[in-house]
């Protein structure tokens, strides 16, 4: 009899969180419930708490109330308390890449690899190439970033993420700043890793066409609060007045632009 | 008119514009397409004489400029204002010093009506760009770029990573500029919903050269490959 597989879920409840005891809630009750299979994309105003929910759900930063659970496993400070079989579950990607600069790119991977994984050397140095091929950057392996375009950071940051072959994927705004064309080809990319596995996509993304295609589940965060839909279809037929001057453009609407920077 | 004859650039061995044409009428919008490192901010460059062609001339008005005189491209530069993706805003300065640094004294009148157009109440000039939201910061500069009177603006990729409420503020302020003032736009950018929305003509960039140009409704109908690519990058509602 096979084993059976492994499916990852997520629970979130009565999440809040603000940066300091005096600020005011960025983020106030947030419920959530995912199981494997589910690819949630997070709308919202600039500013809502995408990234920062993201870095929640990652251990980045603890939550001032409310608690998230992996598996059952209640979320600590990665990295200070987590167990190493935890980190390997999940990984993120960052709106600017999180890379490093002193590294070129299949040394990019080959770190973190070392890091949170029992790889040998070797090994280590075959997955790497292994999966900047797989992300269509094959013969890029030895440049250095400098020498690499936008989209060809995004990639190298997503091989990264795939190269540790998590169950839980956080990307935070994968296509942010490209062409739609390459955003497109971003999106196949993530799509083939999600659809070949178990796994549960969380993104945050500020494109509304990237978001149509890659989630099956849709979220707007606003106001500290996180609505969403269980589908793509759904959403878009919602009658929530925020989302709909969202998605709808037009300046008319409980959305507006803030004047004056956030404090 | 703002016209561009075979503009061409090479980098190291890479042509980045090829003969190069471009046509703009006071009153119009331009939009000029293209994936990323096609060249269309180099484009920008040139007009305003940032990045010198090495071949083909910009003519403003009749008049044909001459990036190598220095003292000449200060009038072209407040004939063409460019606005870059970033506000670039002095960090140390008030919103008001700003937009008052190294302005005659005789060019602060329109002040007020350029704040109209923008949508900004002149109580926040008071305060320092840090203090200010982005899109606050992204009007200012419009508003340094109005009062030199120019007679075309550049906009580098203006909506790029701005949400959709955002977008929608920045391209109002495009389209009431243009009403107001009747200058023409020329607007660099992969956003092709904005692009649909606003463009009197769109022109596409690939590899150096015009592959495209037409309206925005012969852009949505074309059945050229990099064109449907672009197109996904469109939102639908209906579906």
């Amino acid at each position: 009899m096979s084993p059976i597989p492994y499916e990852p879920q997520i629970e979130i409840s009565h999440l809040g969180f603000a940066f300091s005891a005096d600020k005011t809630h960025l983020l106030k009750e947030i419920n959530l419930a995912l199981r494997a299979g589910d690819r949630l994309g997070i709308l919202g105003p600039s500013g809502s708490g995408k990234s920062t929910l993201l870095k929640l759900v990652s251990g980045l930063l603890i939550p001032s109330q409310g608690e998230i659970r992996v598996d059952g496993e209640l979320i600590k400070r990665q990295g200070l308390k987590q167990s190493r079989s935890f980190s390997q579950k999940m990984a993120m990607s960052f709106q600017k890449g999180g890379l490093l600069d002193a590294y070129n790119a299949w040394e990019n991977i080959d770190f973190a690899l070392a890091e949170l994984t029992d790889f040998s050397e070797s090994e280590r140095k075959e997955r790497s190439f292994h999966f900047l091929k797989q992300v269509g950057l094959s013969g890029s392996e030895n440049k250095r970033l400098k020498e690499l375009s936008g989209g060809m950071l995004k990639r190298l940051s997503l091989a990264r993420v795939f190269a540790l072959s998590p169950s839980i994927l956080l990307l935070d705004d994968p296509t942010a700043g490209l062409d739609p064309v390459t955003a497109d080809e971003i999106v196949s990319i993530i799509e083939e890793y999600a659809e070949n596995r178990s796994v549960i996509l969380i993104f945050a993304s500020g494109d509304l066409a990237v978001s149509f295609r890659l989630a099956n589940r849709l979220g707007f965060l606003w106001n500290g609060f996180l609505t969403y839909e269980q589908s793509v279809y759904d959403f878009k037929k919602c009658d929530n007045p925020a989302i709909q001057q969202f998605i709808r453009g037009g300046l008319s609407g409980p959305l507006t632009e803030p004047v004056y920077a956030r404090t | 008119m703002l016209e561009l004859k075979s503009i061409t650039k090479k980098f190291a061995n890479k042509v980045v514009l090829n003969s190069v044409n471009l046509r703009l009428q006071r009153s119009q919008i331009l939009f000029v397409l293209g994936r990323s490192g096609v060249g269309k901010s180099v484009l920008l460059k040139t007009i305003v004489g940032l990045i010198p062609q090495d071949r083909g001339e910009v003519w403003i008005n009749g008049e044909k400029t001459d990036p190598l005189n220095e003292e000449k491209m200060v009038t072209v530069r407040q004939k063409c204002g460019l606005v870059f993706q970033m506000p670039a805003l002095l960090d140390s300065l008030t919103l008001q010093e700003n937009l008052e640094f190294g302005l005659e004294g005789n060019q602060k009148s329109g002040l007020r009506k350029y704040l109209d157009w923008v949508q900004l109440s002149e109580g926040v000039l008071s305060r320092y760009p840090s203090e200010v939201s982005f899109g606050t910061q992204k009007k200012v500069s419009v508003v340094r770029t109005l009062l030199r009177e120019p007679q075309f603006i550049l906009f580098d990729e203006p909506t790029t990573g701005l949400d959709p409420v955002s977008r929608e503020v920045t391209n109002q302020m495009i389209r009431n500029v243009v009403k107001e003032s009747e200058t023409g736009c020329v607007v660099v950018s992969h956003d092709i919903q904005s692009a649909i929305e606003l463009a009197n003509s769109i022109m596409l960039l690939d590899e150096g050269r015009v592959v495209f140009e037409g309206t925005p409704e012969a852009f949505r109908n074309s059945d050229q490959g990099l064109i449907r690519s672009f197109c996904k990058g469109m939102v639908v509602l209906d579906a």
